[in-house]
C-alpha cells in the first residue's frame, strides 16, 4: 500500500493530457490576443509593444466603427427577439404535444447538424431575385418585380434568427418542461382562459428561459462571421467580418484583437447583465 | 373550462407560427436539395440535371477538401474523446478544491465565440512560430469538441455504480482492466454520443478554421465557404453540400438509437 501523500497525484493522472492542452495552448492564446490589442500598428511592421487604448478608441471616437458596433449590436437584438418570440410556440408544442414532439424534435435536430453552409446555401435560394421566395410573388402577381431582400440587413437578419431558433427551442423546451402542467389545470379549473393561463402562469415561470434563450440567441448573433459575410454579400459590415477584414486585409493583428475582445465584452455584459438564469435540463 | 374568441383567435395564431417556424427550419434544407438537382439557378426549377453533381466531383479542390475534413474530424474524435474522458473521470470521481474553476475553463470554449478561438490561436501559433495546419486544426478542433466529449461522458460516469468497479477490483483486477472491462462498457452510448457530436462540430466548423487553413491544408466548410464569397454561388456548392445529407441521417439514427434524440440534443446546451 501506499501512503496517501504519494497517489495524490496518480488521480490526476487521466486528466493532465486535457489540462496541459489547455494550459499550454487555450489560455496562452486568450492571454496573447488580449495583450496584443494594447499594441501600437504601424502598416508593414510588426505589431509595437506600446500600452495604448487606440484600438478601442476608434469605436467609440470613430463613427464608422461606432456605426459598425451599434449596428452589429442593433440586428443581433432583432435577430434574437424575433427568434426566442417563433421559438416559444414551438418549445411549447415539443413539450406538450406529443404527437408534434414527433415532428418537431427531428426538425429541430437536423438543423443543429446540418452544415451551415448548406443553410446558408439555401437562404440564397430562397431570398435571391430569381429566388423561391421572389419567384412565386412575382409568378402570383402579387409584386410586379423582385424584392431586394439577399445582400442587405434584412437577409442577414432572418439567417441570424434561423440560427437561433433551434437553440431557443432547446432552452425554452427545458425551461417549460419544469412546468408543474397541474398548475396550467389549476388556473383553467379556477376559471382562467388560456390566454389568461399562459400570461399569469406559463411565462412568468419560463422567464429564466427566456432570458437565458435571448441572452445565448444575441451572444451568438452578436459574434456571427459567415452568416453576415454571405447573405450580406459584404454590403452588411458586423463585427466578426470586421475583424476578419482587419486579419486578412490589413493585417492589423492589434486592431483586430481589439475587435474581438469588443465582442467578448458585449456578450460578457449582456450574459451577466441581464442575469444569469439557467434552467435544468429537462429534456 | 372557458373558452373565449381571443383563445380561439390565439390558438389558430399560434399555430400559424408553428407552422411558419417549422418551414423556417426546413426550408434552406429542402431548397439546397431542389437546386443541386435543377439546371438553372432559378425558381421554378427549369430542369431535371446530376450535372452540378459531376461539376463537384471534376472540382479537385473540393475533393481534397473532403477529404481533410474527415481525415480531421476523425483524429479530433480520437484525440479529444480520449483525453475528455479522462478529464471527466477526474471531474467526477475525485472532489477537489479546483473542479469547479477546472470544470469552469474546460467548458467555456463552447461560449466563447468561434472568431475569438480561430483568431487568438492564429496569433499563438504565428507567435510561437509553429507551422502546420493540419496540427494547428486538429488542436483547434480538440479544444472547441472536449467541453461536449466532456459534459457528455461526466454524464455517463455519474450514471455508473462505483460498486461494480469496487467488485471487479475486489475480484482481483487491476484498475486498467477494471476500466477496459466494466466502466467502459457501461458508459458505451456516451462514448458513442461524444464521437458522434464531436465528428459533426469539427466537420462544420468553418468560422475559426478560416483563420488556421493553407493553401495546402484546407478543410471542406472552408472550401466551400471561400468558393461562396468569391461570387461562387450556382448549385456545385448546393450538390456538395446535400452529398453530406445522408451520412447525416446515418447519425441522428445512431444516437436515437443509442441516447435518443431528446437527450443527445440536451447535451448542446453545455452547461
Amino acid at each position: 500500500m501506499t501512503t496517501p501523500r504519494r497517489t495524490a497525484p496518480f488521480w490526476l493522472a487521466p486528466a493532465l493530457p486535457a489540462l496541459a492542452l489547455y494550459l499550454a495552448i487555450y489560455v496562452p492564446s486568450l492571454a496573447i490576443l488580449a495583450v496584443l490589442s494594447f499594441f501600437k500598428f504601424e502598416p508593414g511592421h510588426l505589431p509595437i509593444p506600446a500600452l495604448t487604448l487606440s484600438n478601442y478608441a476608434r469605436f467609440i471616437l470613430d463613427p464608422y466603427y461606432l456605426g459598425l458596433m451599434l449596428n452589429t449590436l442593433y440586428l443581433a437584438a432583432v435577430a434574437s427577439v424575433v427568434a426566442v418570440a417563433m421559438s416559444y410556440p414551438l418549445a411549447y408544442s415539443l413539450v406538450r404535444s406529443p404527437g408534434l414532439r414527433r415532428i418537431i424534435l427531428p426538425a429541430v435536430t437536423i438543423s443543429f447538424f446540418i452544415s451551415a453552409i448548406l443553410r446558408l446555401y439555401g437562404w440564397i435560394g430562397i431570398l435571391g431575385e430569381n429566388g423561391v421566395l421572389n419567384g412565386t410573388l412575382v409568378s402570383l402577381g402579387i409584386i410586379p418585380s423582385p424584392l431586394p431582400i439577399l445582400f442587405t440587413d434584412k437577409a442577414v437578419v432572418i439567417g441570424l434568427t434561423d440560427f437561433a431558433i433551434p437553440y431557443a427551442v432547446l432552452i425554452l423546451a427545458s425551461s417549460i418542461s419544469n412546468i408543474d402542467a397541474s398548475l396550467e389545470q389549476a388556473a383553467q379549473n379556477l376559471g382562467a382562459t388560456q390566454w389568461q393561463t399562459f400570461l399569469r402562469i406559463t411565462l412568468p415561470l419560463t422567464r429564466p428561459g427566456l432570458i437565458a434563450a435571448l441572452v445565448l440567441s444575441f451572444a451568438q448573433a452578436v459574434s456571427a462571421f459567415i452568416t453576415p459575410l454571405l447573405l450580406g454579400g459584404g454590403r452588411v459590415p458586423m463585427l466578426a467580418t470586421q475583424v476578419y477584414d482587419s486579419m486578412i486585409f490589413s493585417v492589423n493583428y492589434p486592431f483586430a484583437s481589439a475587435t474581438v475582445v469588443v465582442i467578448l465584452a458585449v456578450i460578457l455584459l449582456i450574459t451577466f447583465g441581464v442575469g444569469r438564469a439557467r434552467p435544468t435540463t429537462g429534456l | 373550462m372557458e373558452y373565449s374568441i381571443l383563445d380561439n383567435v390565439g390558438r389558430k395564431l399560434v399555430a400559424l407560427v408553428r407552422l411558419g417556424v417549422i418551414c423556417i427550419l426546413v426550408a434552406p434544407l429542402l431548397v439546397t436539395v431542389l437546386l443541386s438537382l435543377s439546371k438553372s439557378f432559378t425558381f421554378p426549377p427549369s430542369g431535371f440535371t446530376f450535372g452540378w453533381y459531376l461539376n463537384f466531383l471534376d472540382r479537385p479542390e473540393f475533393i481534397r477538401g473532403l477529404t481533410t475534413s474527415i481525415v480531421l474530424a476523425a483524429s479530433t474524435v480520437i484525440v479529444s474523446t480520449a483525453i475528455g474522458s479522462g478529464l471527466a473521470f477526474v471531474l467526477v470521481r475525485h472532489a477537489f478544491k479546483g473542479t469547479g474553476l477546472l470544470k469552469g475553463l474546460v467548458l467555456s470554449p463552447v461560449s466563447l465565440p468561434r472568431i475569438a478561438c480561430g483568431v487568438s490561436l492564429f496569433l499563438l501559433f504565428v507567435n510561437i512560430g509553429v507551422t502546420g495546419a493540419f496540427l494547428e486544426l486538429l488542436a483547434l478542433h480538440v479544444i472547441i469538441t472536449c467541453p461536449y466529449v466532456v459534459s457528455v461522458l461526466s454524464a455517463s460516469l455519474a450514471g455508473v455504480d462505483e460498486s461494480l468497479e469496487q467488485a471487479s477490483m475486489n475480484l482481483g483486477a487491476n484498475r486498467y482492466q477494471t476500466f477496459l472491462r466494466v466502466t467502459l462498457p457501461l458508459i458505451r452510448p456516451g462514448l458513442v454520443a461524444a464521437a458522434i457530436f464531436a465528428f459533426v462540430v469539427s466537420f462544420d466548423e468553418v468560422t475559426a478554421s478560416t483563420f488556421l487553413v493553407d493553401a495546402h491544408t484546407t478543410t471542406y466548410p472552408v472550401v466551400l465557404f471561400s468558393y461562396m464569397e468569391r461570387g461562387g454561388l450556382d448549385p456545385t456548392v448546393a450538390a456538395g453540400t446535400s452529398i453530406l445529407l445522408a451520412p447525416l441521417l446515418v447519425l441522428m439514427f445512431i444516437l436515437d438509437r443509442y441516447v435518443g434524440l431528446g437527450r443527445a440534443l440536451g447535451i448542446w446546451r453545455v452547461s
